[in-house]
């Protein structure tokens, strides 16, 4: 059965327009550069396999997906990989940070991602993986909708 | 955000639309950081690495801007190595103005030319950025290439994060209680701080109990690599080396940490328990690595290490070193006896070995060792480790001499 609709609000607007899709939630900070290690060979293959840096979405992708993770790490050629993941079509469908990492935040901004952070409720736990999740990056709003048990 | 005359005037395309392109970023960026204002940068380093595909989408980007006619308003320093001498990046970055002197991309070992106190900059990657903030006490923030290019086009930056001096301020202590005796032990002690402060990067730690006068900059450049490999660090302050912490006071700005952490031979040794062996027989030992290349001490440490002897046949033991660490073992005859023991110079070395592209990042050892067949290899630091785990690799962390010991006889005592 539907448990409802969540709304979480952030403190300022966001970036991008408006996404949807099922969340894929990562408790762990994540740099694309270390954390995916197959788009080096495969630009559309964003499976995470580290499996110390990225536990919790270990051999799990995020094409498609709206990803929800505390904030970026380092990997400043992040944006080099999202570019070449979006151009072969296996973008995400939105991003929900804590707090963002400029890295993030740059390659949100070029590639109109559409991306919040700074929420009224802590987003990594109140969106569980399969949820599925509408993020408003103008207006800084994520609706959340359980996934049906 | 509040824009000078000049910069709403690019903003309105009136300079040309490329200016316009990168205001644009920089405005929406700093007004999602509620910044209130653009900052001079006096100088940028900036490596815009490897594309997963070739040529790749970030490149047609920078070719777009160079194509609408912008060029840098500050120094901008780029590598002249991994395919930056003859790759499509050299001529957008030629064009655009770069100065070709910083060499070996990815650390602060080689950077020739320094900014001073209290300047706004552009700080390539998270091992120079945090080198620059910790240690010069310049400004910056880890950015990528869009917003790297994006300030040293316009030669400004949005001013927050780093920029703003409250949020250089310590707000965590990490007491060090043991004696870091080499770059390995420097290099560990960043990895464990990085770990601990997980995802609360922002939360300044203040190291204390290290005395100034037994640390090198070498040690400085090392732990720069690893204190931001698990989460992002790239401001820290050293009680009586940084100059934004003179005091543990200055440090905290009369303030009391958050919490302290008590750094001890357990937690030290912590780390190396995490890279540690899991098969005697390596696949390769690695001194330097992943964006970490070795100091000039560490090279003669090698070579005194493995004077007369020869090292293993059955994997390859390579050195990292690039730029002026280079130019000077090349002159000092160390390059050349470190061959006769058998160890190859620069990864650039095994991939000539393997007939793959030097001038592609990716097909590097550390980047691609599972198409090398690589599974189990030794590292002198804990960047390497770390980063090299996402391919399903053992590391294993070692300091100098049991790295040289482990070359010469072949195994490794597990």
């Amino acid at each position: 059965m539907m448990e409802g609709t969540i709304i979480l609000k952030s403190t300022h607007k966001g970036i991008g327009g408006i996404g949807e899709g099922e969340a894929l939630v990562c408790q762990e900070p994540i740099n694309l550069m270390a954390d995916t290690g197959n788009v080096w060979e495969d630009a559309s293959d964003t499976t995470f396999t580290s499996k110390t840096a990225t536990p919790s979405v270990f051999g799990k992708n995020f094409s498609g997906k709206v990803l929800v993770f505390p904030t970026g790490k380092g990997g400043i050629f992040s944006s080099n990989i999202m570019m070449d993941v979006v151009a072969a079509g296996s973008a995400p469908k939105a991003i929900v940070n804590r707090r963002t990492h400029p890295v993030w935040a740059f390659l949100s901004i070029v590639l109109r991602i559409p991306l919040v952070d700074e929420l009224d409720q802590d987003p990594c736990e109140v969106i569980k993986t399969g949820d599925w999740v509408k993020v408003d990056g103008e207006k800084g709003i994520v609706e959340i909708t359980k996934r049906k048990k | 955000m509040d824009l000078t005359r000049e910069e709403q005037q690019m903003l309105s395309g009136a300079d040309g639309e490329g200016y316009k392109k990168v205001m644009e970023i920089l405005v929406e960026l700093g007004e999602f950081y509620k910044a209130k204002r653009l900052v001079p940068v006096s100088l940028g380093y900036i490596t815009l690495g490897p594309t997963p595909s070739k040529p790749g989408k970030a490149i047609e980007w920078l070719e777009e801007l160079v194509d609408l006619g912008v060029t840098f308003k500050c120094p901008v320093f780029v590598p002249t190595d991994f395919g930056g001498r003859v790759g499509p990046d050299y001529e957008i970055n030629r064009k655009l103005g770069a100065i070709f002197a910083y060499q070996g991309g990815g650390h602060a070992r080689n950077p020739f030319y320094l900014p001073v106190f209290g300047q706004h900059i552009i700080g390539d990657g998270t091992s120079v950025t945090h080198y620059m903030n910790s240690y010069i006490g310049a400004r910056a923030n880890t950015e990528d290439f869009i917003g790297e290019y994006s300030a040293a086009i316009v030669g400004k930056t949005p001013e927050y994060g780093l920029h703003l001096t409250e949020n250089r301020i310590g707000k965590t202590l990490f007491d060090i209680k043991v004696r870091l005796k080499d770059e390995t032990d420097w290099s560990a002690l960043g990895y464990y701080i990085s770990r601990t402060l997980g995802t609360h990067y922002w939360d300044v730690p203040v190291i204390n109990g290290v005395k100034p006068d037994e640390v090198t900059n070498d040690d400085l450049d090392t732990f720069s690599s690893s204190v931001p490999a698990y989460g992002a660090c790239v401001h820290s302050l050293l009680v009586g080396i940084s100059p934004e912490a003179r005091t543990l006071e200055e440090a905290f700005a009369g303030e009391k940490p958050k919490q302290t952490f008590v750094v001890g031979s357990e937690e030290l040794n912590g780390v190396y328990k995490t890279f540690s062996a899991v098969e005697e027989k390596p696949d390769m030992i690695s001194v330097g690595g992943f964006g970490v290349n070795v100091s000039i001490d560490t090279v003669m440490k090698l070579v005194n290490l493995l004077e007369g002897k020869k090292v293993s046949e059955d994997f390859p033991t390579v050195i990292a070193l690039d730029g002026p660490v280079k130019l000077t073992a090349d002159g000092m005859g160390l390059t050349d006896k470190l061959r006769k023991a058998g160890v190859m110079i620069g990864m650039s070395e095994f991939m000539e070995a393997h007939n793959v592209d030097t001038s592609n990042l990716t097909s590097s050892p550390v980047m691609s060792a599972k198409r090398y067949g690589l599974k189990n290899i030794v590292f002198t630091d804990a960047k390497t480790c770390h980063y090299i785990e996402n391919q399903g690799v053992n590391s294993v962390l070692k300091h100098i001499e049991e790295a040289a010991k482990i070359a010469i006889s072949g195994r490794i005592e597990v």
